[in-house]
């Protein structure tokens, strides 16, 4: 059985510094077993919105309250309909995550405002889930693909996790069959890793991505790694915004 | 054989896609009508020097900010299409005829989603557009096409394809500038201050450009103390 080998990493952007606004991304990554033995990566990555105050603090809560809550259903992620199901309920968890935070801190939780991006990877099915912007890339050994392509009207205006609006702003995809590679981002670094003419995933960069991840030598070093990279001068030039990056492949048992 | 050493993550800015910078489109419409005669035509010359000159200091607004001009005097003309501050060479404007201010919106409007089609078509994304109004009178339109006017800006703030900005010099009508600018209050331009009003616009194109996700960015204040911007009553 392969296992995956995982690099994630959050990191400033630099117009964040010069505001000197905090980095308001956020990822959470998980791997379970259910009660058979089948393991799920879950992979939270969410972005506070700029121009509220606290959203660093929403990020976070949005990614926490969804994977717990897709950890409490785990028996439902075995077949598409439930997995589906559990995924919409996850977002409305992370709804009510930032809710909270919200009211214990004294704010409108418009103040926490955040993107969220969720998958839910198992053996042979993968679900997504996709309010606002940035992106998820898997590798189902064919070809690479965009799981969703977020149209929008503007680069400021997004969706944000609302619980009203989830019936018009989640978007959920499933596959099934299983899953190679996986690559989770924020849109800070869509411009670099996503063709948007094409609306398709950039291969050259995101095959460079898979391959640091699979040959690392130092597993133990990934993340830290990644996140040098997307600190790197060449990724700054490019995006001035916070940017976060879950990479994940399947290598042999033995390699983790 | 040597094998290649392990790179890491450190991968070469090549293998990046080449998405071309996102856009801040701007339409500004400019009353050149005769009553602008002297020097406030003058100063609205040097504002929008001003305008160019400082787009040009920020690196990401020199490459993102976007700029067509049309001036409705006598007629409405397309002055400059949309071009980045590089290729913005500002038009000496020079006073004429009457004031067709509707025309000019309804134009500008037209114009603005013509060009959001070609960023559409060429993967080239933008942020939410400004629409940005300069007059020193009132509309000289038939009334039916005020009222297209209005309904064009009321409809695209709601549909939050535009933001948009209308200001006026002291004789301007106010009570007209308010029926179109539903949305946000009209401001009032302190004495000549354009160069101040272009310097403004200016640095809030360029907080635009640098900003991320969300629907609202803090701008640097118009009114109080050293501001170009006054209330008007």
């Amino acid at each position: 059985m392969d296992a995956w080998r995982i690099a994630s990493a959050s990191s400033v952007g630099t117009s964040h510094v010069a505001d000197e606004r905090p980095c308001q991304d956020a990822h959470l990554v998980d791997l379970v077993e259910d009660a058979d033995g089948n393991q799920f990566l879950l992979v939270a990555v969410a972005d506070g919105a700029g121009s509220a105050r606290l959203s660093h603090i929403g990020s976070l809560a949005a990614c926490t309250g969804a994977v717990l809550a897709l950890k409490r259903d785990i028996a439902a992620l075995t077949t598409a309909d439930s997995a589906v199901d559990a995924i919409r309920r996850s977002f409305e968890a992370a709804c009510s995550e930032v809710e909270d935070a919200a009211e214990r801190m004294g704010v409108s939780s418009r103040e926490m405002a955040a993107t969220l991006l969720l998958a839910v990877v198992g053996p042979a099915l993968s679900v997504y889930g996709q309010v606002g912007d940035g992106a998820v890339v898997i590798d189902n050994g064919r070809d690479l693909q965009l799981v969703h392509w977020q149209e929008q009207e503007a680069l400021n205006l997004t969706d944000f996790i609302v619980v009203d609006s989830l019936n018009a702003s989640l978007k959920i995809n499933h596959f099934t069959e299983p899953v190679l590679r996986f690559a989770c981002m924020t849109d800070g670094l869509t411009p670099l890793a996503l063709d948007y003419r094409e609306k398709r995933p950039h291969e050259p960069m995101l095959n460079r991505l898979f391959s640091a991840c699979a040959d690392a030598p130092d597993p133990a070093s990934l993340n830290e790694d990644l996140r040098r990279f997307l600190d790197s001068a060449q990724v700054n030039e490019r995006t001035d915004d916070d940017k976060t990056l879950v990479v994940a492949v399947r290598v042999p048992d033995h390699d983790t | 054989m040597d094998q290649e050493p392990y790179q890491g993550f450190d991968i070469p800015s090549e293998e990046f896609a080449d998405n071309p910078d996102p856009r801040v489109p701007c339409v500004l419409l400019l009353d050149v009508s005769y009553s602008m005669s002297g020097q406030p035509i003058a100063e609205l010359n040097s504002g929008l020097q001003q305008y160019r000159e400082e787009l040009l200091t920020d690196n990401l607004a020199a490459r993102r900010v976007e700029v067509a001009l049309f001036t409705f005097g006598g007629e409405v003309r397309l002055e400059r299409d949309f071009v980045t501050a590089r290729g913005f060479d500002p038009p000496m404007l020079s006073p004429n005829g009457h004031t067709p201010m509707a025309e000019a919106i309804i134009r500008g409007i037209k114009h603005l989603e013509d060009r959001k089609a070609t960023y559409q078509s060429h993967g080239i994304a933008y942020y939410r557009p400004w629409v940005f109004l300069i007059t020193d009178g009132a509309p000289t339109d038939q009334d039916s096409d005020w009222r297209l006017a209005c309904e064009a800006v009321r409809r695209g703030e709601e549909e939050k394809k535009f933001t948009f900005f209308a200001v006026g010099t002291k004789d301007a009508d106010f009570d007209k500038l308010r029926e179109v600018s539903s949305a946000r209050a009209p401001l009032g331009l302190k004495g000549l201050m354009f160069r101040e009003l272009f310097r403004w616009l200016s640095n809030s194109q360029t907080r635009v450009s640098q900003s991320q996700v969300g629907e609202h960015i803090a701008l640097p204040p118009a009114t109080g103390e050293g501001g170009w911007a006054a209330v008007p009553a």
